[in-house]
């Protein structure tokens, strides 16, 4: 299907986006010397159908060659740029690992028999599957096989001189013809002059020989140099101006390159690590002391400066219908170097550390246990964080409290259940769940279990889910006589006992912990160097005009020069007539006029 | 006093709706050719009304947005519902300032038409009280992000629009080329019929009263085959020799619809004005995209997760990027890519409503459903 093409330019050479870069001859003929690059000129991209003939016979090499043609066509990376975005949309409908886990456990637990399917195809690990990384590395290579020569093509045309002046104006829609009093030479200065700095001009002289015809064209650069040779001579300026355009579109694509790569880099750098942190307590940056780490295969586990983060108090603010409106978590910062100070730590201001950041992701209440076995000796001692449920605005948690010491280990006491910070109950008293997220009216309601814990057996274990496997549910008998599950219910500053004799639980105070992401990672500056050079090139490319206007003066009889100008720009440029008319207002308003 | 004003944006917004919903009728009017055979002033005559209720109508809107602003003590664009009448009021903004450099009136009735839909949908099913914003959205990048994201939204929504009309004007000309070829002679193939506004391409611009010789030209309806007789411009008769060919196919009769296309320009004017929105457009989402990292590195402790709302956004900055690589590599038909400014609408319509609705993202600050 034959493509638009701009009127009147049906059948000649400047239909390319690149062509307009290349060189043309003053008969109108492509100079076959500097072929362009071909991801930009090749129509389409559309291979010519007599290169799947010629690869016959070609061995190895002709087939290596012809697949990085087709590799760096327009044609297949436009195929791949849509492939990508093809690609990538799975990632939106399934829950993918490293975004949110749980979500992925979940549409297990949901869809038994199809989930492990959707897993053999990466579907929950989009972004670390092979075709996706295929299709995002065979882009990226495809892009820069253009890119490369493009850029080289670019560069030499900016060493280069404008095109010549093409021997006949007809072809092109835009164009003025006009005749002027006064002499080709006085008229080519006046020209110039309009022409400003933006436009590269190349001054030259033809003989006058048919004029339009192509004669022997000398050039210069001044108009002053060709001022005191034969006054019959044609002069011919050829003005080109935009090349910011191509250099911006350049720019662009090396700097999507470039932010590619320096995230790469930050990858293999990087670290991060999430902690909680209750107040009072003090967290060491420092591997072990996290509750989750990873670092990039590059990084080095003494690259981790040791500072101490301690947590003096954590202020929420929510309003009274339990939506959040600020969280600040007030630290003391204890740096390698001996100096303490204060800081504050809030959603979107981020505490910066050395070449890491801290942030702010997560808070919710730590009840303060004191537990006795059943001999009265202390087993456990201290906060244990109870995690809000995602979207809960009343902030009702679940948490885990295990005793593995109680009872010198035999058997080991645990208990499960929820804190809730303004308890809501119904007629009965049974819980609803919580109303606001403030401790209004808190009470700590938990199940107990006593059996093996399993944390002998080196197998990890989630600190917030109890494995019941090996427990056995605390039971008692109830007012109807049955045997009931027991339910411990507390208020801060409240006591129990155990059933059965197995010792004592003390709520003693109700601190809030913080959850607290670092992370180290030097690329994101560079990831902005090169985001802004891709938006700057960008609109370059995109808005920058790219316009030639040749001028042909060819000096009458009586004394007066007729002036030929013809005017064409890469793509549509609505601009280009009134930019001619502009150049053109230059020259004395007398002569008869005509425009076409 | 501020809760009240938050019900008084409501009430001004029913009043943008009743405006743009005058507009609508005024610019289908228009179009409809209620006055075709009407003095040319007459048919301005309701263009003219629905341009100024269209105005009357954004007045209402922007103050609307600036009420729901001061109510809620913050930039108006931190919801969902507020995002759409940001969207919206960019969309109705676009259409209008354009309008003051080159006419597009006739972009008018879709346009109304978008915004009375939208509008509706945001005050029935997207509404929530104006109130304070969580944590998360406590950040100057709101302001800057997402009232850039609407402008985008809106610029790439009349876009959008010109490529319908691109696609509905490529298959009336198609018809009108394969007509004027079986009449032989007069018609010019594939040629500018349109008797549309000036489009300031610099390639002529059309004469005043080509919309009547053209829908003259599809009155030949061949009585003998050989010679017709039409109605020509001036109301005579004229003949046309149909050069001894006999017609196969009845040409088109000037239906309601086709008399209606006439007052749309070409579809290559169409098509150039598509692209120059959505190449602003494109510009803009780049923002959007850089920004949202920006802003993510700060809020998340990363400046690309992966979360769907990132990724869908990345689709559809992709699904541009490709559009304008089409637009600007000679050979593609101009039709593909009208498909490909409509793929990217079509995605970007899916980041807002799918994404914020049906899929747990980050970005799940619609405050509904």
């Amino acid at each position: 299907m034959a493509g638009y093409t701009p009127h009147g330019l049906r059948g000649t050479t400047e239909t390319g986006a690149e062509s307009m870069s290349g060189t043309e001859s003053s008969n109108g003929r492509k100079n076959p010397a500097r072929p362009p690059a071909k991801c930009a000129a090749a129509g389409n991209g559309r291979a010519p159908s007599s290169v799947s003939g010629r690869t016959k016979g070609l061995g190895v090499r002709g087939w290596l060659r012809w697949i990085w043609r087709q590799l760096t066509s327009m044609r297949v990376a436009l195929l791949l740029l849509l492939l990508l975005a093809v690609v990538a949309m799975p990632g939106a409908f399934f829950p993918q690992r490293r975004v949110n886990p749980i979500l992925v456990n979940q549409y297990f637990e949901d869809n038994p028999a199809l989930a492990p399917w959707l897993d053999r195809a990466y579907m929950f690990d989009v972004f670390s599957s092979p075709w996706f990384s295929a299709v995002y590395l065979l882009l990226f290579v495809s892009l820069i096989g253009c890119i490369v020569p493009r850029t080289k093509v670019h560069l030499e045309a900016l060493r280069s001189e404008p095109t010549k002046v093409p021997a006949r104006f007809t072809r092109f829609p835009v164009r003025s013809e006009r005749v002027v009093h006064a002499t080709p030479g006085q008229v080519s200065v006046r020209l110039h002059a309009a022409f400003g700095r933006r436009y590269r001009t190349k001054l030259g002289t033809e003989a006058p020989k048919g004029h339009g015809g192509a004669g022997q064209a000398k050039a210069s650069t001044t108009p002053d140099a060709t001022a005191t040779s034969n006054e019959s001579a044609i002069r011919t300026i050829s003005a080109e101006r935009g090349y910011g355009k191509e250099t911006g579109n350049l720019v662009f694509h090396l700097a999507l390159v470039g932010l590619l790569v320096v995230t790469a880099w930050g990858q293999l750098v990087h670290y991060r690590g999430q902690a909680m942190i209750t107040e009072g307590s003090t967290f060491v940056n420092s591997a072990l002391d996290y509750d989750f780490f990873e670092a990039g295969a590059l990084f080095g586990a003494d690259g981790v400066a040791p500072y101490r983060i301690r947590l003096d108090e954590f202020v929420p603010d929510f309003t009274v219908d339990a939506q959040a409106r600020d969280f600040t978590a007030f630290v003391t910062l204890f740096e390698t170097d001996g100096t303490t100070s204060e800081q504050t730590i809030r959603v979107n201001h981020p505490l910066t550390v050395g070449g890491s950041r801290v942030y702010l992701m997560g808070n919710g209440f730590a009840p303060d246990l004191t537990i006795t076995d059943a001999s009265g000796e202390v087993a456990h001692d201290g906060p244990v964080p109870f995690i809000p449920a995602d979207d809960d605005p009343g902030y009702a948690s679940t948490g885990v409290v295990m005793v593995p010491d109680a009872n010198d280990g035999d058997p080991q006491v645990a208990f499960n259940g929820s804190f809730l910070p303004t308890a809501l109950r119904d007629d009965d008293g049974a819980y609803l769940g919580s109303a606001h997220p403030l401790p209004l009216d808190p009470v700590l309601v938990l199940q107990m279990y006593t059996g093996d814990l399993g944390l002998d057996e080196g197998v990890p274990r989630s600190l917030l889910t109890l494995d019941t496997t090996d427990l056995d549910q605390v039971t008692a008998t109830g007012d109807d006589g049955a045997q009931a599950p027991v339910q411990l219910e507390l208020a801060p500053g409240e006591s129990v006992e155990l059933p059965n004799g197995h010792g004592t639980l003390t709520f003693n105070d109700l601190p809030r912990f913080v959850a607290l992401d670092l992370r180290y990672d030097p690329s994101p500056i560079w990831q902005g160097i090169f985001a802004t050079l891709a938006f700057g090139g960008l609109i370059a490319a995109l808005f920058l005009p790219r316009r030639r206007i040749w001028v042909r003066l060819v000096p009458r009889a009586d004394g007066a020069t007729v002036v030929h100008a013809a005017a064409l720009a890469r793509h549509d440029d609505p601009g280009l007539r009134a930019e001619l008319d502009r150049i053109l207002t230059a020259l004395p308003p007398d002569g008869a006029r005509k425009k076409q | 006093m501020i809760a009240e004003l938050g019900t008084l944006s409501t009430l001004v917004i029913y009043g943008a709706i009743a405006s743009y919903v005058v507009a609508m009728i005024a610019f289908a009017v228009d179009l409809s050719g209620f006055g075709k055979d009407a003095p040319a002033d007459r048919r301005r005559r309701a263009a003219g009304i629905a341009m100024s209720t269209a105005w009357l109508g954004i007045a209402l809107h922007v103050g609307a947005v600036v009420l729901r602003g001061i109510a809620a003590g913050r930039v108006p664009w931190a919801n969902m519902y507020e995002f759409t009448l940001m969207a919206i009021m960019f969309t109705v903004a676009v259409f209008l300032v354009v309008n003051r450099r080159k006419d597009i009136r006739y972009l008018g009735l879709p346009v109304m038409f978008l915004a009375v839909i939208t509008l509706l949908v945001a005050i029935t099913l997207l509404y929530v009280a104006a109130d304070g914003v969580q944590p998360a959205l406590q950040s100057y990048w709101l302001v800057i992000h997402v009232s850039v994201a609407t402008v985008a939204t809106g610029l790439f929504s009349v876009g959008a629009l010109a490529s319908v009309l691109q696609l509905i004007r490529h298959g009336d000309e198609r018809r009108r080329a394969r007509a004027g070829a079986e009449s032989g002679g007069g018609a010019d193939p594939g040629g500018d019929p349109g008797g549309g506004p000036p489009t300031g391409d610099g390639r002529g611009v059309t004469v005043g009263n080509s919309r009547r010789t053209v829908a003259a030209r599809e009155q030949v309806a061949a009585g003998d085959g050989r010679t017709v007789v039409a109605v020509g411009a001036d109301g005579g008769p004229v003949a046309l020799d149909l050069g001894g060919e006999e017609p196969e196919v009845e040409p088109a009769r000037p239906t309601f619809f086709s008399r209606m296309l006439d007052a749309f320009p070409a579809s290559e004017s169409l098509e150039r004005f598509a692209y120059r929105l959505n190449a602003v457009g494109l510009v803009g989402w780049t923002f959007v995209l850089v920004t949202g990292a920006i802003w993510a590195e700060y809020a998340w402790g990363r400046a690309w997760g992966w979360d769907p709302k990132e990724v869908v956004s990345l689709v559809v900055w992709i699904i541009y990027a490709a559009y304008g690589h089409v637009r600007l590599t000679t050979g593609w038909n101009k039709r593909t890519v009208a498909y490909f400014s409509l793929a990217g609408f079509t995605a970007l319509m899916f980041n807002y409503y799918g994404v914020n609705i049906f899929i747990n993202s980050l970005h799940s600050y619609a405050g509904v459903g």
